[in-house]
């Protein structure tokens, strides 16, 4: 088992390529490489092997945080329109109330819950993506 | 003499061919390669310089590699030079021998006019 330094190091190692879209069986190499040399050195791998961030760059030197990005905003939008939707679709549902421009309550709710479901299934999708094939 | 570490532009130029020619001699894993290159005067090599170096390798078929699983640990890398890789090291060896003897006629000579 590594250290809590070196695991600390492999936990921010595998982010850093995370973020720059590295192929997940490449990610396992690295990682599985750092951690044999640690363990064959004793080194410390801040020291041997430098900063996280500047170490993925050499394997992932071109790709970017693009992606990143997009699922942040992308989670961000449909999170809170959402959630807005479902909200004032319930409250106006109790209340017997329309929402904005005369729209029914009900359909703030299941325009409310379709984009809640399509948050979950993004997250879900891009987190089977980084999965290697069986 | 104490002349290490060597300046890290000169290595640059030198540890790829040595890497090379380290794995041509059998099949050897990371943490060997450093201590062989430390035992052949090139200093200690870190990790975040010989591993990426290898990848490329690797990348390029002059190098495969495979796992070798440890006990209870995470194994070791081990790599092997392939044909093309032996081509290559056969290049470099001609061409790296002929550099080697022009740098060290202009550097000398510079001395020499300067003395």
């Amino acid at each position: 088992m590594p250290d809590h330094r070196t695991s600390t190091y492999l936990d921010e190692l595998r982010l850093a390529l995370e973020i720059r879209d590295a192929p997940e069986a490449d990610i396992a190499d690295v990682l599985r490489q750092v951690e044999s040399h640690i363990a064959d050195t004793g080194d410390d791998p801040y020291e041997s092997f430098g900063s996280p961030t500047d170490y993925a760059k050499q394997y992932a030197p071109t790709a970017s945080a693009a992606r990143f990005w997009w699922l942040v905003i992308a989670s961000v939008l449909l999170a809170v329109t959402g959630a807005w939707l479902l909200i004032k679709g319930v409250i106006g549902l109790v209340g017997d109330e329309p929402l904005p421009w005369g729209v029914e309550p009900v359909w703030g709710v299941v325009a409310g819950g379709t984009l809640l479901v399509a948050w979950i299934v993004l997250l879900v999708a891009a987190a089977l993506s980084r999965r290697p094939p069986a | 003499m104490d002349v290490e570490p060597w300046p890290s532009e000169w290595l640059r130029g030198v540890l790829g061919p040595a890497v090379l020619s380290i794995v041509a001699e059998g099949e050897t894993y990371g943490y060997l390669i450093a201590q062989r290159l430390e035992q052949g005067g090139m200093g200690r090599v870190k990790g975040g310089t010989l591993y990426p170096l290898l990848a490329r390798y690797e990348a390029a078929g002059h190098l495969t590699a495979a796992w070798h699983d440890g006990d209870g640990g995470p194994g070791r890398k081990f790599f092997t030079i392939t044909d093309q890789g032996r081509d290559e090291l056969e290049l470099i060896r001609q061409n790296w021998a002929e550099f080697s003897r022009r740098a060290g006629t202009l550097i000398h000579a510079a001395k020499e006019r300067h003395a």
